[in-house]
């Protein structure tokens, strides 16, 4: 990772500069999981719900529907408590 | 209309993305997140030492903003930096403190009160999770009666925290300044008092309590139900100060709220909870919302 940066920034300036979201590129909490929450789209009334409590930036809004991001999601399944349909379910990792 | 009535209101950008180090689960990073939904990209994020640091973990950031970390003392006066910066170059732009309540309540206390007194410009959210957390659940002044912390631990000779928590709220409106409370559990409540907070010309002050599995001790999904049981119970009262005039956001009437150990059930913090702890707590949280109905809304010496 640091020397991919490397190329890319002067680190002998020493200026404390990252790239926007770099994280997103090299921090992948997928591994985290244990449950996997899964949506299902036949039920959801796609009330943004589980959109606005996400709270590591795991679901997307893309065309009017929620899309979880699953090399981020780190399965706390706070989307399925709060669906008022209760169309997100869970699946064990690892499996 | 105020803005932000319903959750499809919330715009679809995401400025804090995937890939932050906080737990799974994690109130402080939600907070964030929806904070940033309503200041938009055009903010400069000031974050006092603490949890939140953790998304400043160079070379990464999972943030579409800049992000500065100060010190645990002094969020505040980092901001007003930015903001005297800021004018010189001729530039509007959003400051966002985002400090956790040790930062807040505690050691950076005096920078913070200083910026509100001299009423410079900035949105100041304290994400509340009732500890020093990061340095693994230490006691603040914003820590509840009787929790478990690793320096208020419960034994033979102590019940846990053996003080009130701190109204830092109030405290904060006697400044004169915009101030409100809010919670994780209720997105668009936060988000409205935000964006009065931005819209205030000086500091505006959230006090935002977060669920925070790690330090209270529950399954990460449970934590909305928690933060909405604090207010839904009457222990986390919802109000907004402005020009020194406190207003109850949310009172269901007297004999309404649910029972305290609701919200303390279920939390590792307060396990070692007897009936008569309870009883007390419940005594305290009666007695404050018995004040708030009479109209004696700063009176707090009297319990
Ligand atoms: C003067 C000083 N003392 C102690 C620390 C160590 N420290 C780093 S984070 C932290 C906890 C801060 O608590 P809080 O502001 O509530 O944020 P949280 O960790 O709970 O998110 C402490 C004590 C520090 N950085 N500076
Ligand atoms: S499980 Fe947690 S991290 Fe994953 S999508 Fe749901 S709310 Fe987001
Ligand atoms: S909360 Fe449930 S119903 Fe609402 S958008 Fe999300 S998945 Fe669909
Ligand atoms: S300890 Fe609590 S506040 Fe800190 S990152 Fe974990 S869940 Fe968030
Ligand atoms: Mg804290």
């Amino acid at each position: 990772m640091t020397k991919d940066l490397k190329q890319k920034y002067d680190f002998e300036k020493g200026i404390p500069i990252m790239p926007a979201n770099a994280s997103a590129k090299y921090n992948k909490t997928s591994s985290w999981r244990l449950w996997k929450p899964i949506i299902d789209h036949s039920k959801c009334i796609k009330c943004k719900t589980c959109f606005a409590y996400c709270p590591h930036g795991a679901i997307s809004w893309i065309n009017g529907k929620p899309k979880i991001d699953y090399t981020f999601c780190k399965g706390c399944l706070i989307c399925a408590e709060v669906c008022p349909v209760k169309c997100i379910g869970k699946e064990k990792e690892g499996n | 209309m105020a803005k932000y009535q319903k959750f499809k209101d919330i715009p679809d950008e995401n400025l804090l993305e995937g890939g932050s180090f906080s737990c799974a689960g994690c109130g402080g990073e939600l907070g964030l997140k929806l904070a940033l939904k309503v200041l938009g990209e055009d903010t400069i994020v000031v974050n006092a030492s603490g949890c939140m640091t953790l998304l400043s973990n160079w070379p990464t950031s999972p943030l579409k903003v800049p992000f500065i970390h100060s010190a645990i003392e002094n969020a505040a006066s980092t901001a007003t930096g930015i903001r005297h910066a800021l004018k010189a170059l001729n530039r509007e732009m959003n400051i966002l403190c985002y400090a956790g309540d040790g930062a807040t309540y505690d050691i950076g206390f005096q920078s913070l009160s200083g910026a509100a007194s001299r009423g410079d410009d900035m949105v100041y959210v304290c994400y509340n999770n009732s500890c020093f957390g990061n340095t693994g659940n230490q006691w603040s002044t914003a820590t509840p009666k009787f929790a478990r912390t690793t320096t208020s631990p419960p034994g033979s000779e102590s019940h846990g925290n053996a003080l009130s928590r701190k109204d830092m709220a109030k405290i904060m409106g006697a400044h004169g300044c915009y101030s409100a409370t809010a919670s994780t559990a209720l997105p668009l409540d936060f988000m409205r008092k935000v964006e009065k907070a931005r819209k205030y010309k000086g500091l505006g002050f959230v006090d935002l309590l977060v669920n925070c599995p790690t330090n209270w001790g529950f399954e990460p999904k449970e934590g909305i139900d928690i933060v909405m049981k604090a207010v839904f119970t009457g222990i986390w009262p919802l109000y907004e100060v402005e020009n020194g005039m406190m207003t109850i956001n949310y009172d269901p009437g007297p004999g309404k709220f649910q029972p305290v150990k609701n919200f303390l059930k279920g939390q590792q913090r307060f396990r070692h909870l007897t009936k008569k702890d309870i009883a007390e707590i419940q005594k305290d949280v009666d007695k404050e919302w018995e004040l708030y109905r009479g109209g004696k809304y700063w009176q707090t010496d009297e319990y």
